[in-house]
């Protein structure tokens, strides 16, 4: 599949949700990806993941276009010298956080006095680009990933958008920016973090080929890292509290499960592809590139190195860089989600 | 960079004696024709925690010693653990950036090898490692 594509699955859980009996297929039709197409960074503005209300907005200029689909909102509210990189809808949809190259987490949030969405920031806590932003199911605690390493979990309190009750009694004393915890657990970049279904567990990837997952990060937080065989992930799904989808650079969705004692570890390759006699055994865009450069090297059969070390038989033939569910509104169970790159 | 983690110059002297230490199990390890048990005692000092070229080199000077040792290098697979690869991968990228020709033969050997056995997340988990310095 060529890049700006959008693949759709089907994956079938049993009843557990633990992840064991899995099938999954790819949807025979694709979607072509019009924003992309026009080469412009994607933005999803998710809304509590329900699949009808996917709204796209643009990335890759200063301001966030993506806000322009809300009515409303304050000129201006958004002011960034550097792409917005990441946006998220929280749970309960009264707050949206969006991170940025700027090294600035934005929280924007209706204002009832005005008919106003303003933003709030969160500056100064970040090193480098914000990559990913996850909001945990209490509507509260927000977590960031970026590209000084780091994995950090900050309380996005407002006053009059959220009440004392709405999240645990810990987590709804904290000020608005203050920072709970600090992961420092990848020496480069990091991305792609998630909450599990519960929020009980905390996901994200390192660009040097790990995954990290971090149980009660708020009280007694306790990490386990997954070295990976390959390339690194770019973003990550959580299907059950014990079930992962893992996307990146291997073109290839991969499973990772938790077992009894909580132990994860890596399952398999969603993608069963033919191996084509011609592909290296790496099978990953890295032999692709190489590929493409032998084939420069040889004018003569330039095409014809090129299309078949890319006759791999996968959905995907470049980086994937987003994974979403796709689910009716109060469905708990992720059935069906799709990838693009 | 940060710099906390590393050493301060007080226990340069601590690091030097440490790796003579390592230097010598090495030896006697390498007498008793045990050169994978001599390839992880050279591996498991690694964590130097120091910029100081005059360790750096020390240490690489042993670890160079024990890698050059390796003469079957299927064998050597069969008993290393997997925890080791990734700081294998590491000075295999030392020996190769010294140019020496038969350096390079016997860690471009061991990196085929490795490539195959821990894949490229290896490479790629011992370019971004910024702890061991090597």
């Amino acid at each position: 599949m060529e890049r700006g594509w959008r693949q759709e699955w089907w994956i079938q859980v049993d009843s557990k949700g633990d992840g064991f009996g899995i099938q999954t297929w790819p949807e025979a039709f694709r979607y072509p990806n019009p924003d992309l197409e026009k080469k412009v960074k994607q933005l999803e503005l998710r809304r509590g993941g329900g699949e009808g209300d996917i709204a796209h907005g643009g990335g890759g200029n200063p301001s966030v276009r993506a806000v322009h689909h809300l009515p409303c909102l304050e000129p201006g509210s958004i002011q960034l010298n550097r792409a917005a990189l990441c946006v998220q809808w929280s749970p309960k949809e009264n707050k949206f956080a969006v991170g940025s190259g700027a090294k600035i987490v934005c929280i924007c949030y209706y204002e009832q006095e005005n008919n106003w969405w303003v933003s709030k920031l969160i500056r100064k806590k970040h090193n480098s680009s914000v990559t990913s932003v996850a909001w945990h199911p209490k509507n509260i605690l927000l977590a960031t990933t970026s590209t000084d390493g780091k994995c950090r979990v900050f309380s996005t309190f407002i006053k009059g958008v959220d009440s004392r009750e709405s999240g645990s009694s810990s987590s709804s004393d904290l000020k608005f920016g203050e920072q709970i915890a600090q992961l420092d657990l990848s020496y480069t970049w990091s991305f792609g973090v998630r909450w599990s279904p519960s929020g009980n567990t905390l996901a994200y990837a390192g660009h040097n080929s790990m995954i990290y997952f971090i149980d009660d990060v708020g009280s007694s937080p306790s990490a386990q890292s997954v070295a990976l065989r390959d390339l690194p992930l770019r973003d990550i799904l959580f299907v059950s509290e014990k079930m992962v989808i893992g996307v990146g650079f291997d073109c290839n969705p991969i499973i990772f499960t938790a077992d009894q004692t909580g132990l994860w570890s890596f399952l398999k390759f969603l993608d069963e592809r033919k191996t084509a006699p011609s592909s290296s055994k790496y099978g990953s865009q890295f032999s692709e590139a190489f590929g493409k450069l032998y084939g420069q090297s040889k004018p003569g059969t330039n095409s014809d190195t090129v299309e078949s070390s890319r006759a791999r038989g996968g959905a995907h033939e470049n980086c994937i860089s987003c994974i979403v569910p796709l689910r009716k509104p109060g469905d708990p169970v992720v059935r069906r989600f799709s990838t693009s790159g | 960079m940060a710099t906390e983690g590393f050493v301060e110059d007080g226990n340069l002297e601590a690091i030097i004696s440490r790796i003579e230490q390592k230097s010598r199990k090495i030896e006697s390890l390498l007498k008793q024709s045990k050169p994978v048990e001599a390839l992880k005692t050279a591996l498991e000092g690694s964590p130097l925690k120091t910029r100081d070229e005059r360790c750096k080199s020390a240490n690489w000077i042993v670890v160079h010693r024990a890698i050059m040792a390796i003469k079957d290098v299927d064998a050597m697979f069969s008993y290393l653990d997997p925890e080791y690869y990734d700081i294998l991968m590491k000075y295999l990228y030392r020996g190769l950036a010294t140019g020496d020709r038969p350096t390079c033969d016997q860690c471009l050997k061991i990196h085929e090898k490795l490539t195959e056995k821990a894949g490229l997340g290896c490479i790629l988990r011992s370019l971004s490692d910024t702890v061991n310095t090597v």
